[in-house]
């Protein structure tokens, strides 16, 4: 089964033939599927600036096949939502050492849609929850289409709309948040069997990245 | 007295205290008398909620809510009219709303797609706004929301689009029991029939292997929906196998 793989600065240098890997494949498909040409580079290597020395990607991998991912990006930084999409919103922006920005999603396409039970999403999702969990955030913001909203709420989390559903590039957009509770993990685990712990921590300890967060909290 | 002008910000923070009173709505009918009077604001008087058509189910059995006037919805499912509309069909296809008069059909080539229309328009349902909803794994479901001359200005299809997300999330919610881990609950028949579906059999196909009438299949299948809390055939087998009532 694939694990997910949390990596970051700390422990990147663990990681360079599957951060490689990783950059190619997201052009494969927010360029070259999804047609965002917005982000085409000419060396096809999808990077952007949200990915800094405190962004988190949460990477399911099968030995270094990288065959899906999610990233985290710090609110207290710039986010797609604070620099791109300020106007999803109706209540205002969120920054907050606790509540992280979820980003470009994906599974790989060879691993989309399969029968076998967990498949790589449920993964992402259920290692995403539990990653927040373990790392005591409170909350996600999502820039989202419109159209996972129900697949987020079938899957045990609870997604709040922060504005109403905005047309972008022809495609329905909405900016929510999702509290990461205990009960949306569990709930995520039992309905897409899986079976529990599913991250990998590599080089790197629970809140080692957080660090500064934490010694905010306490002074 | 200035008219009153629905603009964003007004659509926009109706719409979100929608989310929050539906979210804390204790019934399913608690839920409808709020969709009701917030979608009524726009004009829209009549509403359904379903799930997604498949061939073998009925209409009857997929939905959800039912807001329609009682004839139209006696006529509906008495003459199966199900069966040719084009707002069912295009829900199939599309994963964003759409306003009624876009779900394409041939009015040469299928008339009966076009009477479907002409008669809910004798009921007061002429303009409509369906929202198709797909969970990712075949399952799906759909709001649609009509009236006589619904205000479709700017902001009210977003608004009405989080407020038909939201209500059919917290009626499903409401409506499924608590399953409990691990308790099988349909019977070997109904396992043995669902396990066919998946094959991809139709239920006369299903009765011709099993020995048993096509009448006789549609029912156990009929069961095994109503104890999985599926709305169509995909749903039944998609719930099966999560349940673990049968394997690939």
């Amino acid at each position: 089964m694939a694990e997910l793989h949390v990596i970051c600065d700390v422990n990147r240098h663990l990681y360079h033939d599957v951060l490689e890997d990783y950059w190619r494949i997201r052009h494969d498909i927010y360029v070259g599927e999804r047609r965002w040409l917005e982000l085409a580079k000419p060396d096809q290597r999808e990077i952007d600036q949200f990915d800094t020395p405190a962004t988190i990607y949460l990477m399911a991998l099968e030995g270094r096949h990288v065959v899906g991912s999610h990233r985290l990006v710090p609110t207290t930084e710039p986010t797609l939502m604070s620099e791109v999409f300020p106007h999803l919103s109706l209540k205002g922006l969120i920054s907050q050492p606790d509540v992280y920005e979820l980003s470009r999603v994906f599974v790989v396409k060879e691993r989309r849609g399969e029968a076998a039970s967990p498949r790589i999403e449920s993964i992402v999702m259920a290692g995403t929850m539990e990653y927040a969990l373990i790392e005591e955030l409170s909350q996600f913001t999502i820039v989202m289409e419109t159209w996972w909203l129900p697949r987020f709420q079938d899957m045990g989390w609870n997604p709040r709309p922060m504005g109403l559903p905005v047309d972008i590039n022809g495609m329905s957009c909405v900016a929510v948040t999702v509290d990461v509770t205990d009960e949306a993990w569990r709930a995520t685990c039992k309905g897409r069997g899986v079976d529990g712990s599913v991250l990998a921590w590599n080089g790197v300890r629970p809140s080692m990245l957080l660090a500064p967060r934490r010694l905010a909290k306490a002074s | 007295m200035s008219p009153v002008v629905h603009s964003d910000p007004h659509w926009g923070v109706r719409a979100l205290e929608f989310v929050d009173a539906v979210g804390r709505a204790p019934t399913p009918a608690d839920v409808e008398t709020l969709f009701r009077a917030n979608i009524a604001q726009a004009g829209f008087g009549a509403y359904v909620m379903c799930g997604l058509p498949d061939a073998q189910t009925d209409f009857k059995n997929r939905v959800l809510a039912n807001g329609w006037p009682a004839e139209w919805s006696r006529i509906y499912l008495s003459e199966n009219l199900a069966k040719n509309d084009p707002v069912e069909r295009h829900c199939l296809r599309s994963v964003d709303p759409f306003d009624w008069c876009n779900a394409p059909y041939d009015p040469e080539a299928e008339p009966a797609a076009g009477t479907v229309m002409r008669r809910a328009a004798e009921f007061g349902m002429k303009q409509g706004y369906c929202v198709p909803i797909h969970y990712g794994d075949g399952s799906g479901a759909a709001v649609s929301i009509s009236g006589e001359r619904p205000d479709l200005g700017n902001g009210v299809r977003p608004a009405m689009h989080l407020m038909s997300l939201y209500a059919h999330h917290r009626v499903r919610s409401l409506i499924r029991r608590p399953l409990t881990d691990g308790t099988r609950f349909l019977t070997d028949r109904e396992r043995e029939v669902v396990r066919w579906a998946l094959a991809g059999k139709t239920d006369w196909e299903i009765g011709m292997i099993l020995k048993i009438s096509e009448r006789t299949a549609r029912a156990h299948m009929a069961n095994a929906a109503k104890k999985l809390l599926a709305t169509n055939r995909t749903h039944t087998v998609v719930q099966a196998l999560r349940r673990s009532e049968i394997t690939l």
